[in-house]
Order: structure tokens, then C-alpha cells, then sequence
């Protein structure tokens, strides 16, 4: 690996793959509508944060810039502003201005919403994924920018963000199964730990009014359930970067890691959307395949 | 925008190191973290900070969420466990949540008193036997203003 030509081989080889153009395009318009969309449907609650009393005030992210809350109409005007810029993002219209304010104006109304004593880490790899798509020549095609051109030959110029985009969906997940074992160890499994999470979590729901699951609740009664579902959530957590190996072994891991989040669903009641919808994932696919196959159809019934 | 080897493999480092480097740390935060949740030691006996609304003949029930200003159940546990470390943070909450009451519609028109209070429970005991705190304290307690 000291060798120059060597360390390029590998460098193109695992970060800068040539991919389709349509592939990163797709991928804009698919985890970009899905932030749009995600706006608009929390767009009452997101607007809504600045009226929370400013002693819960806890600034992170960019807001921790600020001492004290803004104005409540400031934070209600942010939210539409961002949705607009995340149309601009979707369609790829003015991408070298759309591409980064619309991640910028996210990343802020997404930490502003997680600046009152909750972070929510729901939302943390939808706002990375935004921004490495910001950065990326993510409208070269399908976009409104490259109408009228031909689309670009596959590239490493599109490959790299695609590859970054899948590096850190695995990334958060390393992550997480990392600090389970730098604070309980392989404890975190042979022990009570997540059943004893389990209880809590459904208990805290019901104590404080919300829906809690019921299977959850109903599990929490036979202790031998937990050890096998918590080996199962480390190893997908810490087996993450085998997901990078290739496009097969990314697939299966993607699905192993969706039906972990599934299995949170049903017995905490814990929805994290974005893994749940196939988004975090959505990077180790070719997306493009699914977007023309679509286009095709609607082409073929709208012209009759 | 980011089209060359060179800068490709530079957004590649920062990115990916922004994104570990909370492990290192050992910190949470947004965007980047090193996502805790359910990691730490979890002892089957657990705190719970929470507003119960109480009737006319003083029998408790959990409010929900929105009753704290919010709908997602996390906040609203967070903002009760604010709240119950500071007594004038406690009275503010108590009094905000008495106000959103008669918001919450007919299924809560028989509370009368909202009390922010702090409960241990034992977590598996909870669900295999009875749901009662093993002990408790009230913080704060407030009436509901118009209510009897």
C-alpha cells in the first residue's frame, strides 16, 4: 500500500467506483423528497418547538451558537423556507445554490427541534445523508438543471458520494454498537440489560400517558427471549462495515439491519422512519433501476 | 461541489471522521453522535418523572404528551425530568400543563388537580405483577383553573 499507483487503485476501487450519474441523481431525489416530505408532515411540531419554555433551552448543533431561543416566528419561518429549498434540492434547480442552502437550513431546523433536552437520534443520518448529497454533483442528471443534456458517463465523480452515503449509514451503526460495548461490554448481551430496557421503555410510555407495546410489555415476562435479540442488534451493529465488502453483502445486511428496526418497533414502539422506510439503506441499491422502471410506466400511460 | 479524486478523498476523511469521532469522545450530540441509547447498565429498578392529572376523588392517571406541550413522548419525559430538579422550573411546568388540560378534551374533563411527581418502579415487576411505584415524591402540584 506504500506504492502511489497502489494506494490509487484502492482509493478507486473503494471510494471512487464509477457509478451512473442516474444513481446519485436518484438518490437525491429519493432521501431529498423524503426530507421534504418529513418537513411537511412535522412542519405544525417543527414550527411549533419555540414555544416550549426557554428554561428547557439546550442548544446543539449549529443552534449552539445562540445563548438563548429565537423569536417563535422566526423558528415557524425557517420550517416553510426549508421546505422550499428542499423542492429546489428534489428536482436539482439551481444545485450549486439548492444543494447547500437546503442542507444548511435543514441541519438547522432539524438541530433547533433537538435543542430542548431531547435528542431525538431519529433524525441524525437523514441530516448527513442531506449534506453529503450537498455536496455532491447530485443533479447532473434527471434534474431540472440538466435538461436538455445528454447524462454524463458513469463516473468516480458520482461513485464517491454514493460510496460516502452508504460509509456512514454503516458508520452510525458502528457507532452505536460500539458504546454498548464500551459501556456494558459483552455484558450487554449475556445479561438482563435489554430486557431490562425493554420494560423500562414500555413502562416509562404507559407512565406517561403514550402507547407502549404490548408485546414488548408481554416479553418482558420470559427472560430467555432477550439474550438471542440482543446478540442479534450487536452483531449487526458491530458487523456493519461487512456491508461495504460488495453490492451482495451490502443488500443482506440491509435487510438484516431493517428487520432489526423492526423488531424495535414491535416491542418498544420505537419507529425510527428513515432505516424503517428503507432510506438508510437506500444507498447500497440501484436505485436508478427502480426510478426508470417507474418513469417508463408513467410514460407509457400518460401517452396512451 | 465535489467532483475530483483529490477532493472526493478529503470529503471522505472529514466526513467519516466527523462522523466517528464521537466514539471517541464518548459524546451525543447533532449531527453527530455516538448514539447511547439503550448502551449503559439498565438496573430493573428505574425512575420515572411524569405529570399525573388527579379527579375530584383523587385518583391518578398519566397525562399524555401533548398535555406537556409536545407529542413525542422522549420530550416530554425529558421536560419532566427538567422541570423536577428546580422548584420554580416545577411550579412553571405544573402550571403550563394545568392550562393545556382543558385543551385535551372530554376523556380528561374530570381532572381537577395536575401533580408533576417522581416514581421509582420496579421495571419487570411493572408488567409481570402490578403497576405501582415501588415509592414516590410530588414535585409540584397545581389545580386545574374552572375545575371544582
Amino acid at each position: 500500500m506504500t506504492n502511489p499507483q497502489a494506494r490509487t487503485r484502492w482509493f478507486d476501487r473503494w471510494c471512487y467506483p464509477e457509478m451512473p450519474a442516474e444513481r446519485l441523481a436518484a438518490l437525491r431525489i429519493v432521501l431529498g423528497g423524503a426530507a421534504v416530505l418529513y418537513l411537511v408532515a412535522r412542519s405544525f411540531h417543527l414550527a411549533g418547538v419555540g414555544r416550549h419554555a426557554a428554561w428547557q433551552f439546550t442548544p446543539v448543533g449549529p443552534v449552539a451558537l445562540l445563548d438563548s431561543p429565537l423569536p417563535p416566528w422566526f423558528t415557524a419561518a425557517m420550517v416553510p423556507l426549508a421546505i422550499v429549498a428542499g423542492i429546489a434540492f428534489t428536482v436539482g434547480w439551481r444545485w450549486r445554490a439548492s444543494g447547500p442552502v437546503f442542507a444548511a437550513l435543514f441541519l438547522w431546523v432539524i438541530s433547533y427541534r433537538n435543542s430542548w433536552g431531547m435528542l431525538f437520534h431519529t433524525e441524525h443520518l437523514m441530516v448527513l445523508h442531506v449534506g453529503v448529497l450537498a455536496l455532491s454533483p447530485a443533479a447532473d442528471a434527471w434534474s431540472i438543471d440538466a435538461r436538455g443534456r445528454r447524462v454524463p458517463q458513469p463516473s468516480g465523480s458520482y461513485g464517491w458520494a454514493i460510496r460516502l452515503l452508504a460509509a456512514v449509514t454503516v458508520a452510525t451503526y458502528l457507532i452505536a454498537g460500539i458504546t454498548k460495548l464500551q459501556r456494558s461490554g459483552l455484558e450487554w448481551v449475556t445479561s438482563d440489560t435489554l430486557r431490562n430496557f425493554v420494560a423500562f421503555d414500555n413502562l416509562r410510555k404507559a407512565e406517561l400517558g403514550d402507547v407502549y407495546s404490548a408485546v414488548g410489555a408481554a416479553a418482558v415476562r420470559h427472560a430467555w427471549v432477550f439474550p438471542p435479540l440482543a446478540a442479534f442488534s450487536l452483531a449487526i451493529e458491530i458487523g456493519a462495515p461487512l456491508a461495504l465488502i460488495n453490492d451482495r453483502v451490502g443488500r443482506w445486511w440491509s435487510a438484516a439491519a431493517w428487520s432489526f428496526h423492526a423488531g424495535v418497533a414491535i416491542v418498544m414502539w420505537i419507529v425510527f422512519p428513515y432505516p424503517l422506510l428503507g432510506l438508510a439503506y437506500a444507498p447500497f441499491l440501484r436505485l436508478e433501476r427502480g426510478l426508470d422502471a417507474i418513469r417508463t410506466a408513467v410514460t407509457r400511460v400518460t401517452s396512451g | 461541489m465535489i467532483r475530483g479524486r483529490r477532493a472526493a478523498a478529503i470529503a471522505f476523511a472529514v466526513v467519516l471522521v466527523a462522523v466517528l469521532w464521537p466514539i471517541a469522545g464518548g459524546r451525543d450530540g447533532f449531527p453527530f453522535s455516538n448514539y447511547p441509547m439503550f448502551s449503559g447498565d439498565r438496573p430493573r429498578e428505574v425512575t420515572v418523572h411524569h405529570v399525573i392529572g388527579r379527579n375530584a376523588a383523587g385518583r391518578g392517571r398519566p397525562l399524555p404528551p401533548r398535555a406537556l406541550g409536545t407529542e413525542e413522548v422522549m420530550q416530554a419525559s425529558q421536560t419532566a425530568r427538567f422541570a423536577a430538579r428546580n422548584a420554580e422550573r416545577a411550579a412553571d411546568l405544573c402550571r403550563r400543563v394545568a392550562a393545556n388540560v382543558q385543551g385535551l378534551g372530554s376523556a380528561w374533563a374530570d381532572v381537577v388537580e395536575v401533580e408533576l411527581r417522581v416514581d421509582v418502579f420496579d421495571a419487570v415487576e411493572y408488567w409481570e405483577t402490578q403497576r405501582i411505584p415501588r415509592r414516590g415524591e410530588t414535585i409540584a402540584r397545581c389545580p386545574v383553573v374552572g375545575r371544582p
